[in-house]
């Protein structure tokens, strides 16, 4: 019997259901022996009747287990050729096969980094110092992670090499982290912090904090406008800053955070309802005054470099 | 339909000291880019794919299958048509007997024209099966290759660019620039033709997107001014212009849609607030508002498990680190190219031609000849010896910055004030048109158009970079580039020889 004898179109219809069946179950992360088979009665259900499956069987489309459960035969090449208008069903169901192992990971990373924020979310509920805390590490984390951009010319007339800023000026970051910190949070140390963070085992070690001298940390400063840059930023920019940045170092610590792209954007939707509910202000809302805060910085007070030192951290 | 997002209030357009080259290039630039029809159709498509072109300078968000074997294809349909066109046009071609001997007379030109071009014999006879032939079966039929005659007025591959498109907002307008390429304009027959390999025989509807595409071409080219065209184009109507999207099996015309006005106003927020937003969230805004997924995907969209959905490995375990140090670059990346190529395209489009001669963004030719692919030019007001360095440059033989025949070019020879240079591309697609006019009355400007596309493979290295991986340790251990990746971004310490 040649899939021409019948009617094609009516036949599509239930090979189209009989396919999504499998991705769904592969979408939910089922081993692929076990994707896709339903029972008879499972099937009427969805409009498929006795007499499609005895068809489909018949031109070897689909195959039947012990448990009377049939499925199409989607790992038989020449089915695949022969129901080739069915070519991105089947690159769906590769693709699902293929990265099953790291959908797995990346599924439980989202799970962990799920039980991670709400640790968060109630903790800084109800430990003030936890938010003071977690505001000063993530501020840290921020500098940290910036390349401390600056114009040149400014770089230079401050009496640094362009190498030596590029060092000096990184060690700034638990000075400034505590300077920024201390207009929101109650923190003397930064050690203090980290030190917490590990009792209640957020985190495993404390990081080389090493704080630089006065002197190159006036320079570094001037050559930052750090002054001006501190005065614009808010409390809620400096909170929501701290917060956003605490939240992903705890991820990244724990290795909570997904490797591509489309679950990032689940834990970042995570990390937003995190933030929304310890501040208490929409997201939208927190990231639309931050980003006024930087076009002032950029285009009022001309410190071009403002986004590159003051930003949120990227998890997508 | 591209995912709504609130219209900008205005475009960020470079300010005078900027285009006047006194502002040092450095960081976000002070104005958003300089789009293409592309990135306006890639917006349209997914925020995701517009992400994917400004970010990882990969466009081929509508090219499925093997992209370069699709790009030659295409290309070779083009080129082809225009030959075809032009040689009836030229007398250099005569449609003789009945449909049938015209058919095997075109079939038979066309192998030698493919083959001119490298084409293999297999290849050819596929080409011409799936696209040229039911292309060429249905245009003798319709009678209109038998109606091209000397008079005929058809240019192909014709540049259109505008730094102030209008498009309605409320009660107002909305201007942005935009640029693009315009496969034929017919002037005889009034029509503005987008050409594509793309499309059944079944199918009812243009290709996807091809619609919005024409339409936005020629919303360009209605918006120029009449100082702006070719002299010979100027006091022509083109907003009573036919757009007819083209496909190998059927003619699609175009009528002007409202839809498009919204999408273009959304796709616009999209590339400015992807290029320079200071907003935080915008990359995690793009996918939010992805419009497919794993389970779920568009079937249109050429990105599907190759750019988007790629392979997933378990190794470099490093991936995280990868992924957020190179995301910084990306963007970088683009900030180059707008400071490069999109400000210069601003420049061209923004500055009076005293002020781009001043700053040596053009330089003024007259032409001395035209010989097969090669072109003779005499430097106005400049010394020839000062383009030394120029290897590559831009000529526009026909028309202007705004709309005219833009041709990449190698300096072959230098000759008193006169400079030879190699045009590229095939010369029998030019209109006739355009090698008549090159009159030594007709001042030929010479471009040197800065190559941001070594920005933009640089970003798609990286893309491919960051996805590169191996399924097993095994494989892992062999692979050195995911070792390396390993050493930098990961915890594995960085070691010589075999220890």
């Amino acid at each position: 019997m040649n899939l021409e004898d019948i009617n094609k179109e009516e036949l599509n219809q239930k090979i189209e259901i009989l396919l999504r069946i499998i991705i769904n179950d592969l979408k939910d992360l089922k081993e692929p022996g076990e994707a896709g088979w339903r029972k008879l009665s499972d099937l009427n259900e969805l409009g498929i009747s006795g007499k499609d499956l005895t068809k489909l069987q018949n031109l070897g489309i689909i195959e039947k287990n012990l448990m009377n459960e049939f499925r199409i035969r989607y790992k038989d090449n020449k089915i695949r050729q022969r129901l080739s208008t069915f070519n991105i069903q089947f690159q769906q169901i590769d693709y699902f096969i293929e990265n099953l192992e790291m959908l797995k990971q990346d599924f439980e990373r989202l799970q962990k980094a799920d039980k991670i924020v709400q640790e968060i979310v109630s903790r800084a509920q109800e430990d003030k110092k936890f938010l003071s805390f977690a505001i000063a590490i993530g501020i840290w984390r921020m500098l940290n992670s910036s390349d401390m951009p600056a114009v040149v010319d400014n770089v230079l007339s401050a009496g640094f090499s362009p190498k030596d800023w590029g060092i000096i000026s990184l060690r700034s970051a638990p000075y400034f982290s505590l300077e920024l910190a201390k207009k929101v949070a109650e923190v003397e140390k930064l050690e203090d912090a980290f030190n917490y963070m590990k009792t209640i085992r957020f985190t495993s070690e404390t990081p080389n904090l090493d704080k630089l001298d006065i002197y190159n940390v006036s320079r570094i400063k001037e050559v930052l406008r750090w002054q001006k840059i501190c005065e614009i930023l808010n409390e809620e920019n400096i909170k929501f800053l701290g917060l956003s940045w605490f939240v992903v170092f705890i991820l990244e610590e724990n290795d909570a955070l997904p490797s591509y792209i489309d679950l990032s954007a689940k834990v970042a939707n995570i990390i937003k309802e995190c933030i929304t509910k310890i501040l208490r202000v929409e997201y939208s809302s927190l990231a639309n005054n931050l980003t006024d805060s930087l076009v002032e910085l950029e285009e009022k007070h001309d410190i071009s470099w403002a986004s590159g030192i003051i930003f949120l951290p990227e998890v997508l | 339909m591209t995912v709504e997002r609130h219209p900008l209030p205005r475009w960020r357009y470079p300010r005078n000291e900027v285009l006047r080259n006194q502002v040092f290039p450095s960081g976000r630039p002070p104005f958003a880019p300089f789009p293409t029809v592309t990135n306006l159709v890639n917006a349209n498509l997914c925020p995701v794919a517009l992400y994917h072109d400004l970010i990882h300078g990969i466009e081929n968000a509508l090219v499925r299958g093997d992209l370069r074997t699709v790009k030659r294809r295409g290309e070779l349909f083009h080129n082809f048509v225009a030959y075809l066109k032009l040689s009836i046009k030229n007398g250099d071609f005569e449609l003789r007997g009945n449909t049938q001997s015209q058919v095997n007379s075109i079939q038979n030109m066309f192998l030698h024209f493919s083959q001119s071009q490298g084409f293999r014999i297999s290849e050819i006879n596929d080409i011409w099966r799936l696209y040229v032939g039911p292309w060429v079966e249905r245009k003798l039929e319709n009678g209109e290759l038998q109606s091209i005659t000397s008079n005929s007025q058809i240019f192909f591959e014709i540049s259109v660019a505008n730094s102030h498109v209008p498009f309605p907002l409320e009660s107002g307008v909305r201007n942005y620039p935009l640029r693009g390429r315009i496969d034929e304009i017919d002037l005889t027959q009034r029509r503005i033709i987008e050409r594509t390999i793309r499309g059944g025989r079944e199918d009812n509807a243009p290709p996807f997107l091809k619609d919005y595409q024409i339409w936005l071409l020629w919303k360009i080219i209605c918006s120029l001014r009449e100082e702006n065209l070719p002299n010979e184009w100027r006091g022509i109507r083109f907003e009573d212009f036919e757009l007819v999207v083209e496909t190998p099996y059927h003619d699609f015309v175009i009528f002007d849609n409202q839809n498009f006005i919204n999408d273009t106003h959304s796709a616009y927020a999209w590339i400015n607030d992807i290029s320079i937003s200071e907003s935080p969230g915008v990359f995690s805004e793009v996918f939010e508002n992805a419009q497919c997924a794993p389970e779920n995907p568009h079937t249109e969209c050429g990105h599907l498990f190759i750019t988007c959905f790629p392979r997933r490995y378990l190794f470099p375990r490093c991936r995280p680190e990868i992924r957020q140090t190179f995301q910084p670059w990306y963007r970088l990346l683009l900030w180059e190219q707008m400071w490069k190529g999109h400000l210069w395209h601003y420049q061209l489009l923004m500055l009076d031609k005293k002020e781009l001669l001043e700053l040596g963004l053009i330089v003024e030719t007259n032409v001395v000849s035209v010989q097969n692919n090669q072109i003779e030019l005499e430097i106005i007001e400049r010394e020839a010896n000062t383009l030394r360095g120029y290897e590559y440059c831009t000529v526009i033989p026909y028309g202007t910055v705004f709309c005219g025949l833009k041709l990449d070019a190698r300096l072959v020879s230098t000759r008193n004030n006169n400079i030879v240079l190699q045009l590229s591309g095939i010369l029998p697609t030019i209109s006739e048109e355009a090698i008549l006019l090159l009159s030594p009355d007709i001042p030929a400007p010479i471009m040197k158009e800065p190559p941001i596309f070594l920005e933009q493979q640089i970003q798609s290295a990286l893309f491919r970079l960051q996805h590169i991986g191996a399924q097993n340790e095994e494989r892992a251990r062999r692979r050195s580039i995911i070792q390396l990746l390993e050493s930098i971004f990961g915890t594995r310490p960085l070691r010589r020889g075999r220890r």
